[in-house]
């Protein structure tokens, strides 16, 4: 295809060290513009004067370009980033610009410059621009949209460059920055540029400040409707199938009655008036607190990247629906290898592997294994699935042997994509996640 | 306000420029009355999308229209002045709306439905601006008072958006650096362009091999090869039913042999005044005038034209003017590429001039063989034509070319008799100048080949031809000895696929002859009205929306109220320290400022100012005249210090 051959083109102005000293502006390029076209119309001398008009503008952008050198600013910048960023919301992060000089910079602008990674040439034959259909004829053939869509994708944000206020001698700004993360996982801050006019505004000076930085974005995350319910009994009179899945952490201050001292029980719970009464020793009983401790299997033995990120999505959801409840949810997933990551108080680790975890090649059974192999008991499953094949199947017949009740989101690009799905499954269709999950 | 003024002015001067000042004025006016209203349209994306249609429309209809103008040939030009003019609904309509800048997806139906939403957008009173100022110069009027005018629009536009880093004086610095330079680089152009287009038109009428010079041509006498010649077409000739076409068309004449070449002695050309406009009459009619048209292929602006040799009058040949020579050469000046021109011809109708001296002219080197041959067929008649024939009687056509360098003429008459037209009309010429009859080298085509498919004859390259010019009875005659047989004996040699090539060609010709015989007058009624429908269109989609004051945001007043402690001299300083550059930061204390600033000293002066300021009780006319005097004292040693830092500077 014609966008292939144009592929080496488009990575070789995108390697990592392509850092330019210029670039046009709006105005600027207009000017070009009209500087080509009046070079075009104006080539014969004699039939009209667009020639002279050529001469000028050429001149113009030639003045512009040199004056660039100036009166370059002197500042420096510095950069304040948050720990997270979450892959869709908006959020803000500082910028701190430092007057160097001894005069007062006005104009400038400042912009993050993110670690450029290309597609490879495979990645840019396979994948799509999503709504690239809908572009016209020529967009598509050339895919040069396509190439930047990856290059925003794989540098995972979008970042506009900010008008500095005008700075004193001697002073600092605080810059505010409106970013827009596209992606969970890392995103790598290579530079910080301070932008500055040229006297005629055709072209911005660059000035680069190195400053290398990483932001962990959590997976985009959907609300769940508060009405869902987790598989399997949560409270504290649990049957004795279950009893043993919920983790006691410990007695609450509910005073529940007295009764008779048993070996091992702390002499702080003596209640000593009672003891005294009776003339044994009486122990003071309270309310028992359990937690219902499931497990959250996430299937990223998946091709489909679409499928993949949105399970990753629901399975983030959910760790974060549980937080605060009398529950806790383990997360069992497969990386280079299954890893079992227990609950912790905030979550926060849990979100991290599924914001780094990345879909993985090798077979669904070592999930299984994993998940059937755990040593501790659990109340219930809840499985993230984005496919319904033999091996999911007989996962969850043989949890269901064990007679553990067990959720399944099945992550599908239509309705009617899985066929003779268990009962107490959901069908989340792409596009269609948020409504469904609101609606449990 | 960003262009206010600019753009009317710009708008006058493309008017004045380009002749369509009726139009420029209003336009100009209505964009600046803008800026005496407040009132806008709001208008959705929808309408604007039905307001760029209406005005793709226009660009078509505008293109439509400049190619049914057959006379309108700088298509290019014509298009570009008229753009302002066709853009104007749509630059009207986004200044008297509410949107400032038109995204691309407006202009270009593609971008429409693609999911992405469109980020690029023009701000269309710069597009408006820029497109005045380069239709203006499509022009080559008033060479002088373009680059002036454009330049001023321009700079002022730059000083507008000029970026607030930069001092004036250095702005007008670098604007002056610009105008030299551009004086320069446009002369340089200029000149560079004359130079260049000199010498390109010399080498490409060098490298042309097939184009005639009236002053002199090589013939293939003597060469060796074989003669290759094109299928090509060269014109097409459409007669009235019922009359012949011209034989022989005449292309260039000469009348002095040298060697191979053929040469005049008398190159002038004299101008032919035209009778009407894109009419000269050549000769006068004696007798009845046959006309025809000619669809030609002209490759220059001053060709020679291959016509009748009794020629009366040219007609619609889009040209500046016509000349001729003495000999009844005819060039045409300025010529402008339109597909077909008028002829008429009489048979009665001479061109040439009277024979001279140079007509009868004989190499010596010839003549003992031309006198040879012609006492050997002196016997043929009394006639010179006689004697002519008699002596060609047994000769063959041949493009094989292997002569003899040292006389091809002796060769040709005496040994191989076998030759090519240039071979015939050579000796023909000599032959007869010999017997003492003036005679000329005629160099043009011949119209053999009628074509049923296009009902009109076709004359290819191929049907180049030469052949002597007697002058007997008083005028000049065609004596053309070349045997018959040369024309068929030439398209033998046509290539196989010229039915193909020749069908192709002539559907090319057949469509672009339809496409120039259209008249803007015939579609006048129907584009007057497609205009009306449009601009009423118009009209009624922007007087259906909304219409919106816009009101300009409230300048807030200065605080009028009388704050606490204003005549603190400490205020003295933070002016000082502001002028400096040293700005007091956003939310920032005055303590933390001074002190940033390296001027803790002023705490205690501060500490004063603040408690006149912001203590109820205010403070005392003794302590407000001491806080006077420290203000006065630390700036007298500032300006002291100041002095100190510049004299170590400049030290």
């Amino acid at each position: 295809m014609f966008k292939d051959r144009l592929y080496p083109i488009y990575a070789h102005l995108a390697r990592p060290n392509h850092h330019q000293n210029r670039r046009a502006t709006d105005r600027g390029r207009m000017v070009q513009t009209s500087m080509i076209i009046s070079a075009a119309l104006g080539i014969d001398t004699n039939l009209n004067l667009v020639y002279q008009l050529f001469a000028l503008l050429l001149c113009l952008l030639i003045v512009s370009r040199l004056a660039l050198r100036l009166q370059p600013p002197r500042v420096d910048v510095s950069r304040d980033l948050p720990h997270f960023a979450t892959a869709g919301q908006t959020f803000d992060y500082t910028l701190r610009v430092t007057n160097l000089g001894q005069k007062v910079e006005t104009d400038l602008q400042v912009i993050d410059n993110l670690a450029i990674k290309a597609p490879s040439l495979e990645e840019f034959q396979q994948l799509a621009e999503p709504g690239e259909e809908t572009r016209n004829a020529y967009d598509r053939t050339i895919g040069f949209h396509r190439f930047m869509w990856h290059l925003r994708r794989n540098s995972g944000i979008t970042l506009l460059a900010t008008a500095v206020p005008d700075l004193g001698v001697k002073s600092t700004a605080l810059v505010s920055v409106t970013a827009t993360p596209l992606r969970r996982g890392i995103v790598h801050f290579d530079n910080s540029s301070i932008l500055y006019s040229d006297p005629f505004g055709l072209y911005l000076g660059l000035q680069y400040f190195k400053d290398n930085q990483q932001l962990l974005v959590l997976p985009r995350r959907y609300s769940i409707s508060p009405r869902f319910e987790l598989p399997g009994r949560s409270d504290a009179t649990a049957s004795a199938s279950t009893i043993n899945a919920n983790v006691a952490t410990g007695d609450s201050d509910e005073f529940v009655s007295l009764r008779d001292y048993r070996e091992g029980d702390p002499l702080r719970r003596v209640h000593w008036l009672s003891s005294a009464k009776r003339g044994k020793p009486v122990i003071k009983e309270f309310q028992r607190e359990h937690f219902a401790r499931h497990t959250l299997v996430v299937d990223s033995a998946l091709d489909d990247t679409t499928i993949f990120e949105e399970v990753i999505s629901v399975a983030a959801s959910l760790l974060l629906a549980v937080r605060g409840s009398a529950r806790s949810m383990d997360l069992l997933l497969l990386a280079r290898q299954a890893q079992h990551l227990l609950a912790d108080q905030s979550g926060t680790s849990q979100l991290q592997a599924l914001a780094l975890l990345q879909s993985s090649s090798k077979s669904f059974n070592i999930l299984s294994e994993a998940c059937l192999g755990l040593k501790h008991d659990t109340s219930g499953y809840v499985l993230v699935l984005g496919a319904w094949d033999q091996a999911r199947q007989s996962l969850l017949q043989k949890l269901q042997a064990r007679q553990t009740p067990v959720t399944i989101f099945f992550v599908c690009h239509s309705e009617n994509e899985f066929t003779d799905l268990p009962t107490h499954s959901y069908q989340l269709p792409v596009g269609e996640i948020q409504e469904k999950l609101a609606s449990l | 306000m960003k262009l206010r003024f600019l753009q009317l002015i710009a708008s006058l001067f493309w008017g004045y420029q380009t002749e369509l000042l009726l139009w420029a004025i209003p336009m100009g006016l209505i964009l600046e009355l803008r800026f005496l209203t407040r009132w806008r349209w709001e208008l959705k994306q929808a309408d604007f999308y039905k307001i760029a249609d209406l005005t793709s429309l226009a660009l078509l209809g505008t293109i439509i229209f400049l190619f049914l103008n057959a006379r309108e040939y700088h298509f290019i030009t014509a298009l570009v002045q008229w753009l302002p003019l066709i853009f104007f609904p749509l630059v009207v309509v986004f200044a008297y709306s509410t949107t400032q800048r038109m995204p691309l997806d407006v202009l270009f139906h593609s971008l429409r439905r693609q999911q992405s939403p469109v980020s690029q957008s023009w701000d269309l009173d710069y597009l408006f601006f820029s497109l005045c100022l380069v239709a203006s110069g499509m022009n080559s009027e008033h060479r002088e008072l373009y680059l002036p005018i454009v330049g001023s629009l321009l700079m002022l536009t730059m000083l507008r958006l000029r970026s607030t880093r930069y001092q004036l004086p250095t702005w007008l610095a670098l604007v002056a650096i610009i105008i030299c330079l551009t004086l320069a680089i446009q002369t340089g152009l200029r000149e560079t362009h004359l130079v260049l287009r000199a010498k390109t038109q010399a080498w490409i009428e060098q490298m042309v091999q097939n184009r005639t010079d009236p002053t002199r041509n090589r013939t293939s006498i003597g060469a060796i090869g074989q003669l290759k010649l094109s299928d090509a077409i060269k014109l097409r000739l459409a007669v009235e039913p019922g009359t012949r076409p011209p034989d022989l068309l005449v292309e260039a004449v000469y009348d002095i042999p040298d060697g191979p070449l053929w040469l005049t002695m008398r190159p002038e050309f004299q101008t032919v005044p035209s009778s009407a406009e894109f009419r000269w009459d050549l000769n006068s009619p004696i007798g009845r005038e046959t006309k025809a048209t000619f669809y030609p292929t002209f490759d220059n602006d001053a060709p020679l034209l291959a016509l009748p040799w009794d020629i009366t009058v040219v007609e619609e040949l889009t040209a500046i003017g016509l000349q001729k020579s003495l000999l009844g050469v005819v060039q045409a000046q300025g010529l402008v590429p339109s597909p077909y021109f008028r002829v008429r011809y009489d048979t009665g109708a001479n061109s040439g001039s009277l024979p001279s001296d140079t007509d009868v002219y004989v190499p010596t080197s010839q003549i003992d063989v031309l006198a040879a041959t012609i006492s050997q067929h002196k016997s043929a008649g009394p006639e010179p034509l006689d004697v002519i024939d008699a002596i060609f009687a047994g000769f063959h056509y041949s493009l094989i070319l292997n002569g003899d360098p040292e006389n091809p003429l002796q060769e040709f008459l005496t040994q191989r008799k076998t030759g090519h037209c240039e071979h015939y009309a050579t000796a023909t010429v000599l032959l007869l100048r010999q017997m003492g009859i003036p005679a000329r080298y005629v160099v043009g085509y011949a119209v053999q080949e009628y074509s049923p498919f296009l009902e009109m004859y076709v004359v290819r390259q191929r049907h180049a031809h030469a052949w002597a010019m007697a002058y007997l009875d008083d005028h000049w005659q065609v004596v053309d000895t070349t045997p018959a047989t040369w024309a068929a004996n030439e398209a033998e040699k046509a290539s196989i696929l010229r039915p193909a090539i020749d069908l192709l060609a002539n559907l090319n010709f057949l469509a672009g002859r339809w496409w120039s015989e259209q008249r803007i007058a015939n579609y006048e009624r129907l584009l007057f009205a497609i205009s009306g429908l449009l601009a009423l269109f118009l009209v009624w989609r922007i007087s259906r929306s909304k219409q919106v004051n816009v009101k300009a945001p409230k300048v807030l007043d200065a605080p009028t109220e009388d704050i606490a402690g204003r005549e603190s001299a400490y205020f003295d300083i933070e002016r000082l320290l502001t002028a400096r550059g040293l700005y007091r930061a956003p939310g920032e204390l005055p303590q933390q400022w001074a002190i940033r600033v390296g001027h803790p000293e002023l705490l205690d002066l501060l500490h004063l100012h603040q408690r006149w300021r912001f203590d109820p009780r205010g403070l005392p006319v003794g302590e407000q005249r001491q806080l006077r005097a420290l203000v006065n004292d630390w700036l007298a040693h500032d300006r002291t210090r100041a002095a100190n830092d510049a004299l170590r500077t400049s030290d």
